[in-house]
């Protein structure tokens, strides 16, 4: 399988222009909309944005909302650093 | 930051976090908003290293024409904003962005761009999570920077599955301590995201002086892209 994307231009190590990388931003953004639309903890999260005043009163724990969020946002920002560590299965 | 002469070098991350807070204001905290915005800094950004080495303009200015270029999207869209709202909006441009920008530069610059891109999206990422909830999050930079070099670190060693995985520990730990100090403690997050930067500035250095003696980077990867041989083999993935 990874062979085959290698031919039509996926790379692990980032010298074509499309990586596995670029592969993982798109599942991340799907993941984030259906996280956003689909999912309760992604509705309170928007809830809690829009009016923090009344997210409580509504039932929804801020602090604990706010560390997972804190905690989903420092995940996403630490694959970049290794987004090229990975050996190209092309000999 | 392996691909980069086959070695982590600490340099190259820093600077994409703080772009990321941008990106993911720009994008208005929406998945497709911030695909565009990351594209759009990516674009800017590759675009202008290549003018400056074909005209000689000075990088300095090519800085001051994104500022300039990312304060008159800003402004543009509240005036649009504005416009639509009272109904004086009658007419689009049927100019499309995309044929400009590829009238103007070539593939290669396209190409770059695609790659900048994913660390700015994904960094863009973690920060719209954090801004859904109300709390804009400064210490983005710090984290990609302790997730890069244990993420460099851990590939280096062990694979490069380990050094994912220690990437995104590092950054979790990091935005772990992040969120006691402003959810327990109640510092303010401003404060506490420049205090991660702060560290991410001194920490990563120090630690890549211990393990490897060396200031801003480590030994080079024994499995380099031009290793004629290379293969997926994670035991080959040590230090010289």
């Amino acid at each position: 399988m990874v062979p085959f994307f290698n031919s039509i231009g996926f790379d692990f190590r980032g010298s074509a222009p499309i990586t596995w990388f670029f592969v993982l931003a798109l599942v991340g953004a799907l993941v984030y909309a259906l996280t956003m639309r689909c999912t309760h903890f992604g509705f309170e999260l928007q809830v809690l944005g829009t009016n923090p005043r009344a997210a409580e009163p509504a039932g929804i724990r801020s602090n604990a909302m706010i560390l997972k969020a804190m905690l989903l946002s420092g995940r996403s920002p630490a694959w970049p650093g290794c987004r090229t560590c990975w050996p190209s299965t092309t000999a | 930051v392996l691909a980069i002469d086959d070695r982590m070098k600490l340099d190259y991350i820093r600077g994409y976090g703080f772009t990321a807070i941008a990106v993911a204001l720009l994008g208005r905290n929406s998945g497709v908003g911030i695909v565009a915005a990351a594209l759009r800094s990516s674009f800017l950004d590759r675009a202008s290293t290549g003018m400056g080495l074909s005209t000689g303009v000075p990088k300095e200015v090519t800085f001051i024409l994104q500022g300039v270029i990312i304060l008159t999207i800003v402004v543009a869209y509240e005036v649009v904003r504005r416009l639509a709202a009272r109904g004086q909006l009658r007419e689009r441009s049927t100019t499309s962005v995309p044929e400009i920008l590829l009238q103007l530069f070539g593939f290669a610059t396209i190409a770059s761009a695609i790659r900048a891109f994913v660390p700015l999206y994904l960094a863009a990422l973690g920060g719209v999570f954090n801004e859904r909830s109300g709390v804009l999050n400064i210490g983005i930079d710090g984290m990609m920077i302790f997730g890069a070099w244990f993420g460099a670190w851990g590939a280096l060693h062990w694979g490069p599955v380990a050094g994912l995985l220690a990437a995104v520990v590092a950054g979790t730990l990091v935005a772990l301590i992040h969120a006691v100090a402003t959810i327990t403690f109640r510092v303010d997050h401003i404060v506490s995201g420049v205090a991660i930067n702060i560290l991410a500035i001194g920490l990563p250095r120090f630690l890549t002086i211990v393990a490897y003696g060396q200031g801003t980077q480590s030994p080079r990867s024994t499995s380099s892209p031009s290793s004629a041989s290379r293969g997926w083999a994670p035991s080959r993935w040590s230090c010289r």
